[in-house]
């Protein structure tokens, strides 16, 4: 335990980063349990009724749902390069990346509202009463959007923290960055499940 | 402390590897003759794919230390086995006619003459 209580050695922040990011990993292996409810309900009761999701998926827009895919790797790929920035000291990168994943998430959000508005607005309307395949479609991607909306707050809340940051001291920046990846991997196992296959 | 990537380059790659692999994803998808099943499977192995790159690349748990990787293996283990161990009673019919399970079928569990 020495070299960790070692007051002023360089190995402080090092080890106490690791530990921040493996509380990060426990609190993320929570949510895969989270989604897998959801997830796996999905698939048990779609075996169980499958010309339900047949009718279903025909309503879906999956060229929509593809471009949500795209925006959300964009955004992998820009929070990826927010955390390297800020690791070589370069706090403004790291803001404009900061900002730009969080432009890319409301953009995911918005094209996800105009897909629930076209359920809604359908005759007869589509909502999570409908069938047990819109329920899972509601549950698994109401929570997804509401996960993104989540990330979106604590991206914003970084951005007025950036400026005590460096490449010593940028535990936050990482462990929302595990998060939005973590994010961005359920949606790229959502979308062909639910849209596609 | 630094990334542990030490170019960007690495980054840029992984990106595109999961673009092609989207619109891969989708175009199989699309062709109809390959079969249900079959397309399934592709997707399944291509989400997997990239699901594994955004972990290990961009989530950096190839350059975490090993003891890392129980925390996200285990409780995928654990997913398979709650959705797989829910099959037979829901994915696979419910074969109980009522009042089956109150005054129990004939010795053999066969199905009750009434």
């Amino acid at each position: 335990m020495d070299h960790a209580a070692g007051a002023h050695g360089s190995e402080d922040h090092v080890v106490a980063f690791e530990r921040a990011r493996f509380g990060m990993w426990l609190f993320l292996a929570s949510e895969i349990m989270f989604f897998a409810g959801f997830i796996g309900a999905y698939v048990v009761l779609r075996m169980a009724n499958p010309q339900l999701a047949e009718a279903g998926q025909h309503v879906l827009s999956w060229p929509l749902a593809a471009i949500n895919t795209a925006v959300l790797i964009v955004s992998s790929l820009t929070m990826v390069l927010a955390v390297h920035h800020i690791s070589k000291g370069n706090r403004g990168k790291c803001e404009d990346m900061i900002m730009l994943t969080a432009v890319l998430g409301t953009i995911f959000l918005v094209i996800k509202g105009f897909e629930y508005a076209a359920k809604f607005g359908h005759s007869p309307p589509i909502t999570p009463m409908t069938s047990s395949f819109w329920s899972s479609y509601f549950l698994m991607t109401g929570f997804h959007g509401l996960h993104v909306l989540g990330g979106i707050i604590a991206l914003i809340f970084l951005l007025f923290y950036v400026k005590n940051y460096g490449p010593t001291r940028y535990a936050k920046v990482e462990n929302v960055a595990l998060y939005w990846h973590f994010v961005d991997l359920v949606w790229i196992f959502l979308f062909p499940i639910v849209y596609l296959l | 402390m630094s990334d542990p990537v030490k170019s960007t380059r690495l980054y840029w790659i992984v990106f595109v590897s999961l673009i092609v692999l989207t619109a891969l994803t989708v175009g199989q998808s699309q062709i109809h003759g390959l079969g249900h099943t079959l397309n399934r499977i592709i997707g399944l192995a291509i989400a997997i794919t990239k699901g594994s790159l955004v972990v290990l690349f961009f989530m950096h748990l190839k350059y975490e230390k090993r003891y890392f990787y129980p925390v996200i293996i285990f409780p995928l283990i654990l997913v398979l086995i709650i959705i797989f161990a829910n099959f037979p009673d829901t994915a696979f019919g419910d074969h109980t006619t009522p009042g089956e399970e109150i005054h129990g079928g004939q010795e053999g569990g066969a199905a009750p003459s009434h």
